[in-house]
């Protein structure tokens, strides 16, 4: 391997781990909010990607067409709590201890048929979105780098940022907190926790959104892409350990990268080597590589 | 300010409370006494509608409550101070302090205030305002407890055992902060395990005998009654 | 609900499925029919898992497929024998399924799930992939068929095969429900504490259930590589591990004949929605979201809720003597040795030091939050202390998890009370037994019927008459008064024939007429010899049955005597009921 070779895999790595981690942002919120998580969560990216795609061939402007899906995935996120998973609590004792899992798996099967309906089985490109063509090179330090890849690198911090903002700055963050602490006390200091529980899940969705739009040029997008990222998602939460916001974006970022030079070595099962190497870790620590307590995630 | 009347409360087929009534007049600290499992808890709990009584009214002001969600009985001023702290252990002191007042519509002006009243009513709060509230002793929690809801600008006050594995000196340091709360116009509706404590500080009190009103009267009058004193020492 | 035999039921279920591939109107039926008896085997598996023992699988298809690939490859390109590659298949999905577990063992719950997701996931993309062993999408093609070498007669064979299997896999499920280990399975899945608690190694049938349930769906992909001689990897995505799952859910979880009915449902959709296979998956999405959202009982909760287990009368049962014989010890002694315990620093117990005498009633007392929980559970072994030892009968257990100690005779009642509520009261407090005979002789008398656990009803319904509460024995804990369930909880706990006896807040909540019977019946454990540890708040209580007491406050002992001495302690009256005269 040339040291442009390394250079070249990291970045890319950095690029498809940022995508991970903003996924995985997403399922974070919600199991803290709420214990429960959206098992489809890669199939909302999976819409996102979609939806910018068809918005941008049909000729929307880059900034409308983002606009577009984050609308699309609010409305996405709130349908969801409200179909798939408030149900369930007024349900109590009769629903099983997971029927979440399969609630929102099944919300999952519904979205990816739609798209199929409206797109077809096949595998599509998305166009750009940062630049005119998809190999515009740029060069850093003399190591040429796609200009495309790098722009979504960016985007991604800033939105990982946002959230970290969201989370740990802003008043919403803090009501996040108490109602993860305890829901009964939360609505005894006037927090609508109802109100919070529908807030994560919205938020969910528009990280899956968001993951949707900047993966779109990176990788091929077809109806059934979901799975995969819901899996890889959820596992880069895992090394992050569910309950370290932070953790998580050192997950998502060695995962993308371990996953780049696994699929540089071995081309036919490079990308199951990283997904091999967490169950294998949660094996030996179930709280991930960076949570401190013993794991105890319901 | 708070007016009970003829409430029975289940929770599953279990009965809880039988026809409990209690009146809360403003500037008043009424004390609810009684033994583990008598249905203090489950009380507070009610006023708070986290439970809805299977029959009878509460009032809320001269208005009842049935139907009202907790947060926002919460923000209209009927702060509910609950058992066990419930500091939210991954928030600052201030965060904590702050989270309630920042609900119930008070301004920034306000909130300010409110922080300045309460860090001079418990200064340790004060300089430990930084620190995460998990980290916080028992007694400096039930104080921030104390003080989250008095941010609310609240009309009524119910506390659950504020004592609950609190060292004698900050239990009374707790109860003579709400008799100076009581004594300036709040409403207070103590609940407490210690009796004789809770005597002492209130003006009238109710002793909960599984989940029945057994003996009602002045705290000072009760204070005498070895009744009381004999349902908890047998 | 008349009480069909069982064995004849079982055989009327042989007639069906001798007579069905010959009266069947056309080969088709056949076909269905075995695909019903093979995909029915991996619901029962399912159902088993999810309902029963209350974990979650997402990658049934996975090892559907590794039993599929196994044995069609190793019959198919290496020749081997059928018998031996299904055995070695099996082998296979059973080993898949133990590492699988292994991985969600000490997390639970949310991992289990992702951990079989993308188990299932990697299956399907090997397969996909390994085209030089699997053939990929192309599948591995000439897999021998079991037809006994005859080509005419071969689906019906095949049908018996697959039927006769599906039939020992039910009478197996029939038997996990209607016996000790399903109730075990449901202790675990309502509350480790209390399965530790009856003795029970939980992360052990944890384990052991879903490598159990992987094996049966790996069964099923046998059958199914051998029905059809083709094996693509083309069957073997996400979709294969929903149908599963949605047979399960929509059969009815949790109770044993449901996946036969949500397996038929199952085929019955698929065959429908063939024809509108462009809206299949929505479809299928569609009906997860309502059976969970509005039926969750599933399609057999339509034909009414479980029954009770038939009791035995209760003037059958024999009177209830209390005794620690047949253990081998003549009651037991408890010793706490500057047992400390602190929570992230915080000192929850300091050097708390204590001893049940052999025989005696020792109780703890102290206000809320004085640390009496953290003692009875540090004893109990739900806790490890931060320092100090517990010894019983004088063998050091500080090591020694909760159900080792259970088995040594340490039974505890639960302050917020551990009843599993998916059985009845009867069952909770056979809960607390062992089992009296080998699997092998269970199972027998379990097809014999009637009398099956008869002599263990028999003596969990004498020990609920001996408390007083025989009548309630059919009902579930959730129907009863809060004093009723305290005294079930006391009755498994006597069950479990203690030497020594924790008793955490026996008569919180209950009226004075039950306490005193709680006191009675207490103090007759005792005169047969059991030691118990009491922790209670009702004073009366305390002082009218306890030989010695001792007194927490802020983790600290600070009295100890008898009730006597302790009542007059100034230090007891001032922790109990607030400094007198200090107040503000």
């Amino acid at each position: 391997m040339t040291l442009l070779n390394f250079f070249q895999l990291l970045v890319s790595g950095i690029a498809m781990g940022a995508i991970y981690t903003l996924t995985a942002k997403g399922l974070f919120i919600t199991h803290l909010a709420t214990h429960r998580l959206n098992f489809g969560q890669g199939d909302f990216l999976m819409v996102g990607a979609f939806a910018s795609i068809g918005m941008l061939t049909a000729g929307v402007p880059a900034p409308l067409a983002v606009l577009g899906v984050l609308v699309l995935m609010g409305v996405l996120g709130y349908l969801l709590e409200r179909f798939a998973i408030r149900p369930l609590d007024r349900l109590g004792d009769r629903a099983g201890a997971y029927s979440w899992v399969l609630t929102t798996a099944g919300a999952a099967l519904i979205l990816q048929n739609i798209v199929e309906l409206g797109f077809g089985k096949s595998a599509q490109y998305a166009p750009p979105l940062f630049s005119k063509t998809r190999d515009n090179v740029i060069s850093i330090l003399g190591v040429g780098i796609f200009f495309e890849e790098a722009a979504i690198i960016i985007t991604a911090f800033i939105v990982v940022g946002a959230f970290y903002w969201f989370l740990f700055g802003s008043r919403w963050g803090k009501a996040v907190y108490a109602v993860a602490f305890n829901p009964e006390a939360a609505s005894l200091f006037g927090i609508d926790v109802r109100g919070v529980v529908v807030l994560v899940f919205v938020l969910a969705a528009l990280m899956a959104g968001i993951s949707g739009v900047l993966v779109g040029p990176l990788v091929s997008v077809h109806p059934h892409m979901g799975l995969i990222f819901t899996i890889k998602a959820l596992a880069v939460a895992a090394v992050g350990g569910f309950t370290n916001p932070v953790g998580i974006l050192l997950g998502g970022l060695l995962f993308g990268v371990a996953e780049a030079f696994s699929n540089y070595w071995d081309s036919a099962f490079g990308d199951l080597y990283p997904l091999l190497f967490v169950m294998a870790l949660l094996a030996v620590r179930p709280s991930g590589l960076f949570g401190e307590r013993r794991a105890d995630v319901r | 300010m708070i007016e009970v009347d003829h409430i029975d409360v289940a929770i599953g087929p279990v009965g809880i409370l039988h026809d409990v009534s209690l009146r809360l007049a403003p500037g008043r600290l009424v004390t609810v006494i009684g033994a583990n499992g008598a249905g203090k808890t489950t009380l507070l709990r009610t006023l708070s509608n986290i439970v809805s009584p299977r029959s009878g009214t509460i009032r809320f002001d001269g208005r009842p409550t049935a139907g009202i969600k907790p947060h926002l009985l919460a923000r209209a001023g009927l702060v509910h101070v609950p058992q066990g702290r419930q500091i939210v252990p991954g928030l600052t002191v201030r965060d904590n302090l702050v989270i309630g007042a920042d609900r119930a519509g008070l301004d920034a002006g306000t909130i300010a205030e409110g922080l300045e009243r309460e860090f001079a009513r418990f200064p340790v709060l004060k300089e430990r305002q930084h620190i995460l509230g998990g980290n916080l002793s028992g007694g400096e929690q039930q104080m921030l407890a104390v003080s989250r809801a008095l941010m609310m600008r609240p009309k009524v006050l119910l506390l659950d055992e504020p004592s609950l594995g609190l060292a004698p000196q900050v239990v009374t340091t707790i109860l003579k902060a709400l008799r100076g709360l009581a004594d300036d116009g709040l409403s207070v509706l103590l609940v407490e395990q210690l009796a004789l404590l809770a005597l002492d500080t209130a003006d009238e009190a109710h002793v909960l005998q599984r989940g029945r009103v057994a003996l009602s009267g002045p705290a000072a009058e009760l204070r005498r009654d070895r009744a009381v004193i004999e349902s908890y020492l047998g | 609900m008349p009480r069909t035999p069982r064995l004849a039921a079982y055989a009327l279920a042989i007639a069906v499925i001798a007579i069905f591939p010959l009266i069947a109107p056309n080969p088709f039926f056949v076909h269905v029919g075995q695909t019903f008896a093979y995909t029915a085997i991996a619901v029962i598996g399912l159902n088993i898992l999810l309902g029963l023992s209350g974990q979650m699988s997402l990658g049934h298809g996975g090892f559907y497929a590794v039993g599929a690939y196994v044995s069609a490859i190793l019959a198919t390109t290496y020749g081997w024998p059928l018998t031996l590659s299904m055995g070695v298949a099996l082998a296979a999905c059973l080993l898949a399924g133990l590492l699988v577990g292994a991985v969600a063992l000490r997390t639970r719950g949310l991992y289990l799930a992702m951990a079989t997701l993308a188990f299932g996931f990697i299956v399907e993309i090997v397969a996909q992939r390994w085209v030089s062993v699997t053939g990929g999408t192309m599948g591995v093609m000439g897999v021998p068929q079991i037809d006994f070498g005859n080509f005419r007669m071969g689906p019906t064979y095949f049908f018996w095969v697959a039927a006769g299997i599906l039939l020992l896999v039910q009478v197996g499920s029939d038997y996990v429900f209607g016996s000790a280990i399903g109730r075990r399975l449901n202790a675990i899945k309502e509350s480790e504490s209390f399965a530790a608690t009856v003795g029970l190694n939980v992360p052990l049938w944890r384990i052991g259930v879903f490598a159990a349930s992987a094996a049966l769906a790996g069964l099923a992909g046998v059958l199914f590589a051998h029905q059809s001689g083709f094996v693509s990897s083309d069957a073997f995505n996400i979709r294969l591990t929903i149908s599963l799952l949605i047979a399960t859910v929509i059969g009815g979880l949790g109770r044993s004949a449901g996946p036969l009915l949500g397996t038929a449902i199952l085929i019955g959709i698929a065959e429908a929605i063939a024809a509108v296979h462009d809206i299949g998956l929505m479809l299928y999405g569609g009906i997860l979201l309502v059976v969970l959202l509005v039926f969750p009982e599933g399609a057999i909760g339509l034909f009414g809720r479980r029954r009770a287990t038939a009791a035995v009368a209760p003037e059958a049962a024999p009177a209830f003597h209390p005794a620690i014989a047949g253990r081998g010890r003549a009651g037991g002694r408890l010793d706490v040795e500057s047992v400390t315990k602190s929570y992230a620093g915080v000192v929850a117990l300091r050097e708390a030091t204590l001893s049940v005498e052999p025989g005696t009633v020792h109780a703890l007392i102290g206000p809320n939050g004085a640390g009496k929980s953290t003692f009875i559970n540090v004893v109990a072994g739900l806790y490890a202390p931060t320092s100090g030892h517990i010894r019983i009968g004088g063998v050091d257990v500080t090591d020694l998890p909760a159900h080792r100690r259970a088995r040594l005779g340490l039974v505890r009642t639960f302050q917020n009370l551990q009843l599993i509520q998916g059985v009845s009261v009867l069952e909770n407090v056979m809960l607390g037994m062992e089992r009296r005979r080998g699997l092998a002789a269970d199972v027998l008398a379990f097809l014999g019927g009637a009398g099956h656990e008869a002599r263990e009803r028999a003596e969990a319904a004498s020990i609920l008459a001996f408390l007083g509460i025989g009548q309630l024995a059919d009902m579930k804990p959730k129907d009863l008064s809060y004093g009723h369930r305290k005294l079930v909880e006391l009755a498994r706990a006597i069950a479990q024939k203690p030497a020594i006896l924790l008793l955490d807040e026996p008569v919180a909540g209950v009226n004075p007429q039950e306490a005193r019977e709680v006191a009675r019946i207490v103090a007759k454990l005792r005169d047969a010899g059991i030691s118990v540890l009491l922790v209670e708040h009702n004073m009366e209580f305390v002082m009218g049955l306890a030989d010695r007491v001792t007194v927490l406050d802020f983790g600290n002992p600070i009295a100890s005597g008898t009730p006597a001495e302790v009542q007059k302690d100034p230090k007891v009256i001032r922790a109990y009921l607030g400094a007198v005269g200090d107040a503000a």
